[in-house]
């Protein structure tokens, strides 16, 4: 058992795995070495899951060998990689909302008897004071008794963190950390990343934002179609050597078209919304074939808007379609207007996950393929084939679960859905959120080609790059109203993010208006809507 | 929603890329002809081994024993699939058929006895369905409720005793027979037709299944969830007034102490079926299998001569083996339509062997081998 001397070393070789005969891994090699932080990049179904899965042993491979230092080991389940020292922090919050964070961190600490306990039971000043070591370490300020759910999204990234290194590990994994954080957030998840490393621990993270792949990893293995296509450093890397690494030499980022497809008609004008109790009333429009981007940080009123539009929400506020006051409070409102909804949370909000594609595409508009309140399963499935070419939705069949589709598919069915149902304005949400960049350029057409034959877009999106590849006009919100509107092309990323983290843009201090007094017409395309505030009594309020 | 319709699809111009669309997945073939597989073998043991199973008294016997528990099955398997719960049906359906028995005994009058107990029924199930969807209170609580409401009228109104004098021409629709068969398994297999219709067939049937299957997906779809909750719920309460009136036939008399537990039995019959407690997933179809496996089971206990409290044993326990079954079968099932990848799905040899064999030996009643078989 001689043991070569070094940096501590784990990860796989030869690594094959299928599922009922498919494929998803085909003789990877990883390794991960103690004290770097590793990249791992891919698209949607390229076995990046099943990778991470594999070395934290939620699924044993059906060929290749784990290596630990060298030396051969197997792990049937994961509490065996915790002990070994390989420890998972998964994509999607797995988290007691009502339990305090020290709580939270005895909740998965395996040896607890040891650490804090008196007679069996749990020793709770003995366990604060280690849990207070343990943040402060990661450098997270955090109060231990602080309930979880009250805790802001990098918090509870921190939360997770902090108890998967309660085991102390020496390998910590982690699936899409960033994913759902904006990018303030994202960014203090990367700088606890940073510290973990220079305490020596190996980090391992798959993200599909490639500027912090490329800022925060010192090596990149990148798998494409089950296969290890590259493992490098990432210095010299640029991003879009990763991007054309992950996909191959299909097509990347869509392009956006040279005309714009904006009609003048108004398909939706609103009047006196206000997106929070504090917030002031603005107008807005929007036009036949135009995407209106909507972005700000989390609270400041941008997502909640959008839910408004959709009738997620009820509007806080007068609607017209055509010409004529509408209702707008629920999502059947919305729909009798024409206007689907599609939310960001696409499993636990937008599919019937257990039930067919077919069923899916259909359900927003059972009426259409139904005589006299009869379906016909015929049309349903005659439709929901024309949508599966049209849109290339890629499923195993008809009938197959929507569970079954990945993350890009998935999105396809409900923009199918919609269209299906013939609606002429769509509110999204983060339509590309856990999509890989191939099925993001497709999902980004088929808003483009549902904008060019007339319909209009509300999209919520707090990916600058996404906003600014689709849009025709930039709402940007910031606590809790609407700050302005921008033409896209008067925008670039950075001044984008700037606006939307809140910086003072001293050229959009026009057209403030008295208490109550709202703006009579609606702004002309692609001039802004007046701002409702000064920047300064806004910051001074909160 | 617009009430334009899709007109029919031109020829399939990329017909050569997907031949036919493509319905059911594997696997899923598995899983729904797993109960029905079990009653079968059960069947032909039973046949084997007892003279008296296939005798056409037996036989009738036994479906007229199953018509009760399967019209309230029937009606609950909506209501599950919902993702909502009904217990009121059973002390519901004594309380109905008291009030059907007295409007009849009163008024001398076998239709205006009927129309009682369907308006009765129809009654209990808005009063179900408003309870649950105006004022939010869990179905559990709420139909738990109305069950002991139920009860404590079907009681107070016959101070224990049974309604009894039933108008002759009542007594003689319940001797009627069609075919061999007594016209209550006729109405019972009309009422099965007609769900199965409902379910399958109706923009009803799918929207019950959406509402389960996920009730905001439902609702941002512009799907009502009040009104699709408040609807299965009516119809477990018509379910619930035939139920009364199939008892009436079978017993000619308003019983205020029947059908006690009748509701669960249903919930029971339902979830061995096949049918998800979670909602979303189910069928009248399955229903129907674990009801007939419930009956069949049942008259074999009773042939076999064993006694009633043993006999309460010998359910009870298939009803928590069946439900396990229930877990492992859908396990299976999803382990092999949704490997992380979107590919094709193929069965993995050796894995469904498992779970069949478990069942006959767990129940005692069923060679392994042959309820191995028809799961391939």
């Amino acid at each position: 058992m001689t043991a070569t001397t070094g940096a501590p070393r784990f990860g796989v070789r030869a690594a094959v795995h299928d599922y009922s005969g498919v494929v998803v891994l085909r003789e990877v090699d990883f390794e991960l070495r103690g004290g770097e932080i590793h990249a791992l990049l891919g698209e949607n179904g390229s076995g990046k899951s099943t990778l991470i899965k594999v070395l934290t042993g939620a699924v044993r491979p059906t060929g290749g060998t784990l290596l630990l230092d060298g030396e051969p080991v197997h792990f049937a389940t994961p509490q065996q990689a915790q002990a070994a020292g390989v420890a998972v922090v998964h994509q999607n919050y797995n988290l007691f909302p009502d339990l305090s964070v020290e709580k939270t961190l005895l909740a998965s600490a395996a040896d607890v008897p040891r650490r804090a306990s008196r007679l069996g039971a749990v020793d709770h000043r003995s366990w604060r004071r280690q849990v207070q070591e343990l943040l402060h370490r990661l450098g997270v300020d955090l109060d231990p008794r602080a309930l979880v759910g009250a805790l802001g999204p990098a918090e509870r990234k921190f939360v997770e963190i902090a108890r998967a290194m309660v085991t102390e590990p020496r390998f910590l994994i982690l699936d899409e950390p960033t994913a759902s954080l904006e990018p303030a957030a994202a960014d203090r998840v990367l700088a606890l990343m940073r510290t973990l490393r220079g305490h020596g621990v190996g980090l391992a993270f798959v993200s599909h934002r490639l500027d912090e792949v490329a800022a925060t990893a010192d090596r990149v293995t990148v798998l494409r179609d089950g296969q290890r296509v590259a493992e490098r450093a990432s210095a010299g890397l640029t991003t879009a050597e990763m991007a054309r690494l992950m996909v191959g030499d299909r097509p990347q980022e869509s392009v956006r078209p040279d005309t714009s497809t904006v009609r003048s008609e108004v398909l939706l004008r609103m009047h006196d919304v206000r997106c929070s109790d504090d917030g002031d009333a603005f107008d807005i429009d929007v036009h036949a074939g135009e995407i209106l981007a909507v972005t700000g940080l989390v609270g400041s009123g941008a997502a909640t808007f959008v839910s408004m539009v959709g009738g997620d929400v009820p509007l806080r506020g007068r609607a017209e379609v055509d010409g004529h006051e509408v209702r707008l409070r629920t999502a059947r409102d919305a729909q009798a207007q024409g206007i689907g909804f599609i939310p960001e949370d696409r499993k636990a909000r937008g599919l019937v996950l257990e039930h067919s594609c077919a069923v899916n595409i259909s359900l927003a508009s059972l009426g259409r393929v139904s005589t006299a309140g009869r379906v016909s399963r015929r049309r349903l499935l005659r439709r929901a084939e024309e949508y599966r070419n049209r849109l290339d939705i890629r499923m195993p069949s008809l009938g197959a679960p929507a569970s079954a589709l990945s993350g890009g598919n998935q999105q396809k069915v409900l923009v199918a859905k919609w269209l299906a149902s013939g609606v002429r304005l769509i509110a999204v949400e983060e339509p590309t959120q856990g999509v890989d960049i191939g099925g993001r350029a497709q999902i980004h057409d088929l808003l483009r080609e549902f904008t060019a034959a007339g319909g209009a877009v509300v999209l919520f999106s707090t990916d600058v790059r996404e906003v600014l590849a689709l849009a025709d006009r930039v709402a940007v919100f910031r606590h809790g109203c609407l700050s302005r509107v921008h033409a896209f092309d008067d925008l670039d990323q950075a001044r984008l993010t700037a606006l939307t983290a809140g910086e003072d843009d001293s050229s959009a201090a026009l057209g403030l208006r008295a208490d109550g007094a709202v703006p009579s017409s609606a702004a002309p395309l692609s001039t802004p809507i007046p701002s409702s505030r000064p920047t300064v009594r806004m910051e001074s309020s909160r | 929603m617009t009430a334009m319709r899709e007109r029919p699809a031109r020829s399939d111009p990329t017909g050569e890329r997907t031949p036919r669309p493509q319905v059911r997945v594997r696997g899923a073939l598995f899983d729904r002809l797993f109960v029905p597989a079990v009653l079968v073998t059960l069947v032909v043991y039973l046949s084997a081994t007892n003279d008296a199973f296939f005798s056409r008294i037996n036989v009738t016997n036994v479906l007229m024993q199953a018509s009760i528990l399967a019209i309230v099955a029937f009606g609950a398997t909506f209501v599950i699939m919902a993702g909502q719960l009904d217990l009121s049906m059973g002390t519901g359906s004594a309380l109905i058929s008291v009030i059907g028995a007295t409007v009849m005994v009163d008024t001398g009058s076998v239709l205006l006895g009927l129309g009682a107990c369907l308006l009765a029924g129809l009654l209990l199930g808005l009063v179900n369905g408003v309870v649950v969807t105006a004022l939010h209170v869990p179905s559990f609580i709420a139909t738990l409720g109305t069950m002991i409401i139920c009860g404590g009228i079907a009681l107070a109104m016959t101070n224990g005793g049974v309604v009894s004098g039933l108008p002759a021409g009542f007594r003689e629709i319940a001797t009627l027979r069609l075919l061999g068969l007594p016209v209550l398994v006729w109405g019972t297999a009309a009422i099965f037709l007609l769900l199965w219709w409902l379910q399958r067939q109706t923009v009803f049937g799918y929207q019950v299944l959406a509402v389960g299957g996920n009730a905001e997906a439902a609702r941002l779809s512009g799907i009502s969830l009040g009104r699709v909750r408040l609807l299965v719920f009516v119809l477990a309460g018509v379910a619930t007034a035939l139920a009364a009136i199939a008892l009436l036939v079978r017993v000619q008399s308003g019983q205020p102490n029947a059908n006690g537990t009748l509701a669960l039995e249903a919930i029971a019959a339902v979830v061995v079926g096949g049918t998800s407690l979670n909602g979303g997933r189910g069928s009248v179809v399955r229903t129907l299998w674990g009801v007939l496996l419930i009956a069949v089971l049942r008259n074999g206990l009773d042939l076999s001569g064993i006694s009633e409290d043993y006999k309460q044993v010998v359910l009870g326990t298939v009803f928590i083996l069946a439900a396990s079954v229930d877990f492992l079968r859908r396990r299976l099932v999803r382990r092999r339509v949704t490997p992380s990848s979107a590919g094709p799905t193929l069965s993995s040899p050796g894995a469904p062997d498992t779970t069949p064999g478990q069942v006959p030996a767990a129940t005692g009643t069923v060679p392994p081998s042959s309820a191995a078989a028809p799961a391939r």
